[in-house]
């Protein structure tokens, strides 16, 4: 396969019919940073070409090229479609490979790993703290077939997108559960850098406890652990279990409901950061869109969306092991946000939301706000 | 974060010196992305460059050539890098350059009508510009991720407009050419005469084209101004279909001489039958049902003279018993994206979207030029190639039903008709040692073939590097000669214009 690539250069590109300004045409976030071709799809299709034909080691500079990709798929979007190639597919075996060989990951990625271990989080936070911000034990609600699926990020860092989507869930009468202590990290960040067989551990874990409890669907605010959960089969993982992401679920729960009005967000320009694993990876890109029309928000598209839209720069254990380049990642996005003139930058993701605040946070007199879906719309519903 | 440490030898340090450590790289992981192309190991030697830099302006790229002068270290220039003959691929290692940061679109001058940008600027970041301002670009059949200045001095492949506005080339208006010895050309009024590009010809002797066709040979070019056309008020695009090529010819000249079509194309077989279908087995039932050969125009204009040119057209079509087949027909949208200079061949943006039964294959083809009469020999001469060889239209070769072939053949008409550029095809995978084996036996054949009927073949064929024919005359060593001049310790891309 990786001997088919006619250097057709879809991989560094946003769909050329797609592009609405010269300036944010590209779409390939280590490409855009280091140039070289080996940091394109197209160049990593050479790279495991030269680890196949043993012309090349897995040497410094072949780590950092496997691991400074975000894997937010833009290389694979169309490159699938023009020559049935798989650029982010051939570069995540060539971590596991590494990881195989005893050279990777990378040790930032090797710490999360042990604290997945200990902790069954990246954070190296206390397990039994995972919920501990939540006033009430919604973990002991045993016969809901409906079960929230927090996640690492929202439960150690962006807790408030958690405590807000349990409050929309209530609100809105949802007899749902969450899982408390038997939740683990879903596998995400190990899968991405190549370390399956722990991320399989912990991802089968989470399935037996939910099949256990007999749930019959899981709402993610994480797209991350959602594409985790959705692409067990790809590691032989088999559940019956259907997932969705909060504002999938969410869309059709708050057709009929009248939302309050949200006197903070009028008159101002509020745009949509699509997640690379909800959109990209799994198809979703209208069920948050719709959400903030229902709250009467009207979203200006950046000019790279949906399918096009660029990485926020924190995906693929990059934000761990390069932070430096994560946040340049996220201020490109930010320029782009800039260029529409928005002040609001809605998201569905905790870690997008985590990264794009931390590069505005770098920005000198910047008034860009970001939030995730839930945060904006817990305020809205009554 | 990885700590890097490359071996750092003298002219890693000197190229260093040049664009900063971070835009140079001796290390294998670096160089072997820029080590082959679709053609090669199959059709031409995969070599992996010494270094690679990167430069970010046209200073950075003097400085660049003359290490490489000082050192003797041959040079090959790649931006894009999306040809399918090795043409950007390193023959024997040295300094690979790769303009990719050179992406500036420099001027969109709205009152000559012309564009003047770097090389890494692609097809569709010009094209997006432009349509803002009601103008577009002549642009080639390939995807329109790719270089437009590489591109227009690579010769330019066929498209929509071309018979108006000409091959990629015939819309240079001015360049910036690094030399091999580190000067810089300049042409016409963009030289100290005027310092803007406005018209690419003289003063003296006319070297206006002097890059083109000529893959680095003559030095590096870094920055190309191309002349613009507006968006027209109406577009049409209409198909005729035609039993054989002798009666489409006659049908032909006279939309051409009468300046009826913007666009011109011809084709045989089913060459844009896989744009339309999406498994190999439509392509199959395609084909059967398709009609053997079709005029493809586009009629451009404002709305009174497109209406004048479809009269005219239909009555011409009627008088060679052409059949008008259908307006709009799936790869009706080819043209219509070709109209935004978003492409129109193959690889094209609708075809990518849409076609998935031929993306497996890769085409390979003998390019040539003729007047518009040789096409009917030129087309026989490819297909008794086609048809003496004992694979190709073997259905059980390689014992794979989905491994059929197709052909095609593609003309594009230019100026008032009276010259051509013929695109022979034949698709098969590269990779497979059948398949190479095949392409290799019929790539000479076909090439005599050509020579035989007087019809050129100015260039890279199946088997490419193996430098033009010997049937121009002294063509080739007037050229040799002037290359000597030029660049007399051979440094600028060796191998791959001149054995």
């Amino acid at each position: 396969m990786i001997y088919r690539c006619s250097k057709c250069r879809y991989c560094r590109s946003v769909f050329p019919s797609d592009i609405e300004e010269a300036e944010f045409a590209t779409i390939c976030p280590p490409g855009d940073r280091w140039k070289f071709d080996s940091y394109y799809g197209a160049g990593r299709l050479e790279l495991a070409r030269g680890l196949i034909e043993g012309k090349i080691d897995f040497s410094e500079r072949a780590l950092h090229i496997i691991y400074t990709c975000t894997t937010c798929g833009a290389c694979e979007e169309w490159c699938e479609v023009v020559k049935e190639l798989y650029p982010l597919k051939v570069n995540e075996e060539m971590r596991i490979r590494a990881v195989e060989l005893g050279v990777g990951p990378l040790p930032q990625h090797k710490e999360f790993a042990k604290s997945v271990e200990k902790n069954h989080n990246q954070y190296k936070e206390p397990h039994n703290e995972r919920i501990s911000f939540l006033k009430e034990k919604l973990n002991e609600n045993k016969n809901a077939e409906i079960a929230y699926f927090i996640g690492c990020t929202s439960s150690y860092r962006e807790k408030q997108i958690a405590s807000n989507t349990v409050e929309i869930l209530q609100k809105l009468g949802i007899d749902f559960r969450i899982l408390g202590g038997e939740e683990w990290c879903c596998g995400s960040p190990l899968y991405r850098t190549g370390q399956v067989d722990l991320a399989n551990n912990t991802l089968k874990h989470n399935l037996e406890v939910l099949e256990g409890l007999n749930v019959k669907k899981i709402i993610f605010t994480c797209p991350g652990c959602y594409k985790t959960f959705k692409e067990a089969h790809r590691y032989g993982i088999k559940s019956d279990i259907e997932f969705m992401h909060a504002t999938e679920f969410l869309v059709d729960q708050l057709k009929d409901e009248k939302l309050k009005e949200l006197e903070e967000f009028k008159g101002k320009v509020v745009t949509y950061h699509d997640p690379c694993h909800l959109g990209r990876s799994i198809g979703v890109y209208e069920p948050p869109r719709e959400i903030l029309n229902y709250m009467g928000l009207e979203i200006i598209e950046m000019p790279r969306n949906r399918k096009n839209a660029y990485c926020c720069g924190a995906g693929g254990g990059v934000k761990a092991a390069f932070p430096d380049y994560a946040l340049w990642v996220a201020n490109e996005r930010l320029r782009e946000v800039d260029y529409v003139g928005a002040e609001i930058v809605a998201t569905a993701c905790p870690f997008c939301v985590r990264n794009l605040r931390d590069a505005v946070r770098t920005k000198d007199n910047s008034t860009i706000e970001v939030f995730d879906v839930m945060e904006i719309l817990n305020k809205a519903v009554k | 974060m990885i700590e890097m440490h490359q071996e750092k030898d003298l002219i890693y340090e000197e190229l260093a010196n040049v664009v900063g450590e971070e835009w140079v790289s001796n290390e294998p992981e670096i160089c072997i992305a820029y080590s082959k192309d679709i053609s090669t190991p199959s059709f031409t030697p995969s070599r992996s460059p010494f270094y690679v830099v990167l430069p970010s302006s046209t200073e950075e790229v003097q400085k660049i050539v003359i290490i490489a002068r000082r050192y003797k270290l041959p040079i090959t220039v790649q931006t894009t890098g999306g040809n399918v003959v090795g043409i950007c691929v390193p023959t024997m290692g040295g300094i690979l350059i790769d303009l990719t940061r050179m992406d500036r679109i420099i001027e969109i001058d709205e009152e000559h009508l012309t564009a003047t940008v770097q090389p890494g600027v692609t097809f569709a970041r010009l094209s997006t510009e432009l349509q803002k301002r009601g103008m577009w670009v002549p642009c080639m059949g390939g995807p329109s991720t790719l270089s437009i200045l590489s591109n227009y001095v690579s010769f330019g492949i066929h498209k929509q407009g071309v018979r108006t506005g000409g091959r990629g080339y015939r819309n240079i208006v001015g360049y910036e050419l690094v030399l091999p010895n580190g000067e810089i050309l300049r042409i016409g009024s963009g030289s100290d005469l005027r310092k803007e590009n406005i018209w690419p010809h003289g003063p003296g002797p006319d070297l206006s084209t002097l890059p083109v066709y000529c893959f680095g040979s003559f030095g590096v070019v870094t920055s190309l101004t191309v002349k613009c056309w507006p968006l027209e008020e109406e577009l049409k695009c209409f198909w005729i279909s035609f039993r054989s090529i002798d009666d489409l010819i006659p049908a032909l000249q006279e939309i051409a001489r009468y300046d009826l079509a913007k666009g011109l194309v011809f084709y045989g077989s089913g060459s844009y039958v896989p744009y339309a279908t999406d498994t190999a087995e439509a392509t199959d039932r395609m084909l059967r049902a398709h009609p053997p050969f079709v005029i493809v125009m586009s009629l451009e204009g404002t709305k009174r003279r497109v209406e004048y040119c479809e009269k005219a057209v239909r009555r011409i079509a009627k008088k060679y018993g052409g059949r008008i087949i259908a307006d709009k027909i799936p790869p009706y949208q080819i043209w219509v994206d070709s109209h935004k200079a978003m492409t129109a061949g193959f690889f094209s943006d609708f075809c990518n979207r849409n076609w998935r039964a031929g993306g497996r294959g890769q085409s390979f083809y003998l390019p040539g030029i003729g007047g518009i009469d040789q096409a009917p020999d030129s087309f026989r001469a490819y297909y008794s190639v086609l048809e003496e060889d004992p694979d190709y239209f073997d259905p059980e070769f390689m014992g794979q039903p989905n491994a059929r072939f197709w052909f095609s053949f593609l003309s594009s008409i230019a100026d008032a008709g009276h010259w051509s550029t013929f695109e022979h095809d034949v698709y098969a995978h590269p990779y497979h040692p059948d398949h190479v084996a095949m392409v290799r036996r019929m790539s000479p054949k076909f090439a005599k073939r050509l020579a035989k009927e007087g019809i050129a073949a100015p260039g890279l064929s199946f088997t490419p590097r193996t430098g033009v024919p010997n049937i121009y005359g002294n063509y080739m060593e007037v050229s040799k000669k002037l290359k000597e001049l030029l660049d007399p310790d051979g440094i600028m891309s060796p191998g791959i214009l001149f054995p």
